[in-house]
């Protein structure tokens, strides 16, 4: 029998705004763009209070709650956060499961003689959460991953649940059946019609009965149900692939910023390529074009090319997704543009190439590479970034107006 | 069109051109032969657009004329014949009927007027060329062309004359390289600004080289290398690219020289490059006083070494190969022993027969 805990930040992205801004504290925040296609990313619990919920469109959160403040968010402040209250979640287990950046499965199977009874361990790991980062996190811990995510549901806000083996029928049992994973609206509805509502009648529905109303997709869902859930935490999962995409607030026809845009996407692949160690050989380009197809579809267009040198390098990225961009021909505006690298390569441990395209210059840009990530590590991203045309213009003109005051 | 030919000079004449059809092509003729017949004899013809070939056989013709046929579908036909003479006539302008014994065949064409026509040697000035050197060059150096399609300057053999009548063959996939270069009994003016022939079309002259005892003729066409020899011409489109200039990165020097028995290497490379790592293959090569150490290692595997004894006496030098590109040089020489020159722990490595100074093969280190 395992032990697993679901540890889940609370209103995590409002939260870290409420702590960095006293302003914000107990009063309705709501993270997320503004604007007409803005979602709410987060929201904190004063706002949900007026029923506005993540993923919810930001005309609607306004309509609920017309008193709450937006803030637009700051995905590397979150992603930093993330990182440290990762730190502290491995201090317990190294078997960590990245869910997103704020939510994780630890399995803390054998570590009582160290930690001691699982439920004073999530303690401990809650008291050095909110101790070293101001942030709640509340937690579920059960012998399956399904149970463990549903207790740190019921146990928010800032609380924690534990669910014994011997407790996991009678916990689950009262649950409504659209709790379990891979239950939607349509498989709830069918079982419904049915007489089904709850976790406990899908868990003793006969197997044939199920078959006929979920195929055999129901089997699984009935196993689930009786708390029988095999999945194992699965700490690290290799990336195939490296990308980083936006979405517009406006429709984008003009190449130079979308060239601005993929430049910046590429620094950003290229810093994590180089972080973990490998290169890629293939650059793909994903753009979603502005003409719609029908509710919330748009064309979408990808281009790849397979270079014949693996890389790590922003400039090498940005320039070959540019020249996917000119290929691509674009003649309609553009809603979301992505840059992504794959065919991926350890860095170390790498063939040598006996005409690398200028290989010295390719080894002084990786060297330069390597001190602007220290850099960056050292006083924070985007410490030192490669200048563009259009900084390079702004620089220019300030460093004219200086003179013309001397 | 109606010919009789014997059963044996078809299937060869077929078993020749298999490799060069094309076969999942986008255009359908392309996968087919065509047959042209004319006083006395049958001329056979296939190509992809890059290679291509014509054969002339000898057959009894009784009305001369010209049909193609799908070229895979007819050599195992003609193989599975056991009759000694096959007989073809054009049936109707669709169909050509193929009998031999008492087995009868009709077979879909389509019609030879749609069939490409092929790079001829009017006007061509060709040189002479040993098939046994032709095929030797061969050797040496397909192995280490590159089969990936974004470096298609590298997808071939570069040929180029040099000084003193020799001609030199040179592959490179970028990470490895081979050249041999060898005299030749006249200078070969048109390979003098040096031309790349891809891997396909020197892989067909390689096959021609093993029919032909003696000597064979290679001349250019416009944009194809052409090799001739009686009753026989094969065309090979060139690439339109340039090589990259090899020379430079050739080593001109080198701090360490080994001479090791080339067998007993490649089969200490062989033994401890099962456990190197299924992606990398990479290898140590580690010298230490009077030895040379093969290293592999594989976190899922475990370690293996292998130590020969070897002239060296000079601090401890490690680096680090593919196992592969070592296995495949080695294997491409045939001198008992070889030359190992080594410069720095990341610079390339040059390998070449003990016995022969016109040949080598270098290859990049890997990095571990």
């Amino acid at each position: 029998m395992r032990t697993l805990a679901h540890a889940d930040m609370d209103a995590f992205f409002a939260s870290v705004e409420q702590r960095d801004d006293p302003r914000l504290r107990g009063r309705p925040v709501v993270v997320g763009g503004r604007s007409a296609r803005g979602v709410v990313a987060a929201a904190s619990y004063e706002a949900r209070r007026y029923g506005v919920r993540s993923a919810m469109p930001s005309v609607q959160a306004r309509k609920l709650c017309p008193d709450a403040v937006f803030v637009r968010g700051d995905m590397r402040k979150y992603a930093r956060e993330s990182g440290r209250i990762f730190e502290i979640f491995r201090r317990f287990t190294p078997l960590v499961e990245r869910l997103s950046l704020d939510e994780a499965f630890l399995d803390l199977t054998g570590t009582e003689r160290l930690l001691g009874p699982p439920d004073a361990a999530v303690e401990r790991l809650r008291r050095e959460v909110r101790a070293e980062t101001g942030l709640a996190v509340s937690a579920g811990v059960a012998p399956v991953k399904l149970v463990a995510k549903i207790a740190s549901d019921a146990a928010k806000p800032d609380g924690v649940l534990c669910v014994a083996p011997a407790q996991v029928r009678a916990f689950l049992d009262p649950l409504p059946v659209g709790r379990i994973w891979g239950i939607g609206p349509v498989a709830r509805a069918r079982l419904q019609a049915c007489g089904i509502e709850t976790i406990g009648e899908l868990a003793r529905c006969d197997d044939a009965r199920l078959r006929e109303l979920l195929g055999s997709w129901g089997l699984e869902a009935a196993r689930l149900a009786r708390g029988e859930d095999a999945r194992e935490v699965e700490p690290y999962r290799e990336p195939k692939s490296y990308g980083e995409e936006n979405t517009f607030a406006d429709d984008v026809s003009d190449p130079r910023r979308l060239e601005g845009v993929i430049r910046a996407h590429a620094e950003a692949v290229a810093r994590r390529l180089r972080r973990d160690g490998v290169r890629g050989r293939c650059v793909t380009l994903k753009l979603k074009l502005a003409r719609r197809l029908g509710a919330g579809r748009y064309p979408l267009r990808t281009r790849s090319t397979t270079r014949p040198l693996a890389t790590d390098d922003a400039a090498e990225i940005a320039s070959a997704a540019r020249e996917l961009l000119r290929r691509a021909g674009m003649d309609t505006p553009v809603r979301l543009v992505g840059v992504a690298v794959s065919r991926l390569e350890a860095a170390a441990d790498a063939q040598l190439d006996l005409f690398e395209a200028g290989s010295e210059a390719r080894g002084r840009r990786s060297r330069l590479n390597r001190v602007v990530d220290q850099i960056n590590q050292r006083f924070g991203e985007d410490s030192m970034v490669r200048a563009s045309a259009e900084s390079v213009e702004r620089a220019a003109l300030s460093l004219q107006i200086k003179r013309g005051r001397e | 069109m109606k010919l009789s030919i014997g059963r044996d000079v078809l299937l060869r004449g077929l078993g020749r051109i298999q490799a060069i059809v094309e076969r999942r092509g986008t255009l359908p003729i392309l996968a087919n032969v065509k047959m042209d017949a004319s006083d006395g004899k049958v001329v056979l013809s296939a190509t992809d657009l890059e290679v291509g070939i014509t054969a002339t056989h000898e057959a009894e013709v009784e009305t001369p004329g010209a049909v193609t046929l799908g070229a895979k579908k007819l050599f195992e036909i003609v193989r599975e014949l056991d009759g000694s003479e096959v007989a073809l006539h054009i049936d109707d302008a669709a169909r050509v009927s193929v009998q031999s014994g008492a087995a009868h065949f009709s077979l879909l064409s389509i019609s030879p007027q749609e069939y490409p026509s092929l790079p001829g040697d009017a006007g061509v000035g060709f040189v002479g060329l040993e098939s046994a050197l032709l095929a030797e060059m061969i050797d040496r150096t397909l192995y280490a062309t590159s089969t990936d399609e974004t470096r298609y300057n590298l997808n071939g053999v570069f040929m180029q004359a040099e000084a003193d009548q020799r001609v030199c063959f040179v592959a490179t996939d970028g990470h490895r390289l081979a050249k041999v270069s060898k005299s030749l009994p006249e200078p070969v003016e048109f390979l003098e600004g040096g031309i790349i022939v891809p891997r396909k079309g020197v892989a067909e002259i390689r096959k021609l080289c093993d029919e032909h005892d003696g000597p064979l003729e290679i001349g250019l066409g416009d944009g194809f290398l052409l090799l001739r020899s009686p009753g026989l011409l094969l065309s090979s489109r060139l690439v339109d690219g340039e090589f990259p200039n090899y020379r430079q990165i050739m080593p001109d020097d080198h701090s360490i020289r080994l001479v090791v028995p080339r067998e007993h290497l490649t089969h200490a490379v062989r033994r401890i490059a099962l456990v190197a790592p299924e992606r990398s293959r990479g290898f140590r090569f580690v010298l230490a006083d009077g030895q040379l150490e093969i290293q592999a290692s594989n976190p899922d595997l475990g370690e293996a070494r292998e130590t020969l004894s070897v002239d060296y006496s000079g601090e401890r030098f490690e680096t680090g190969f593919n196992a592969r590109y070592a296995l495949d040089l080695l294997g491409a020489m045939s001198a008992k022993e070889v030359v190992v020159e080594l410069k720095t722990e990341l610079a390339p490595a040059q390998f070449r027969p003990a016995d022969d100074p016109d040949e080598v093969a270098i290859i990049m280190p890997m990095r571990m």
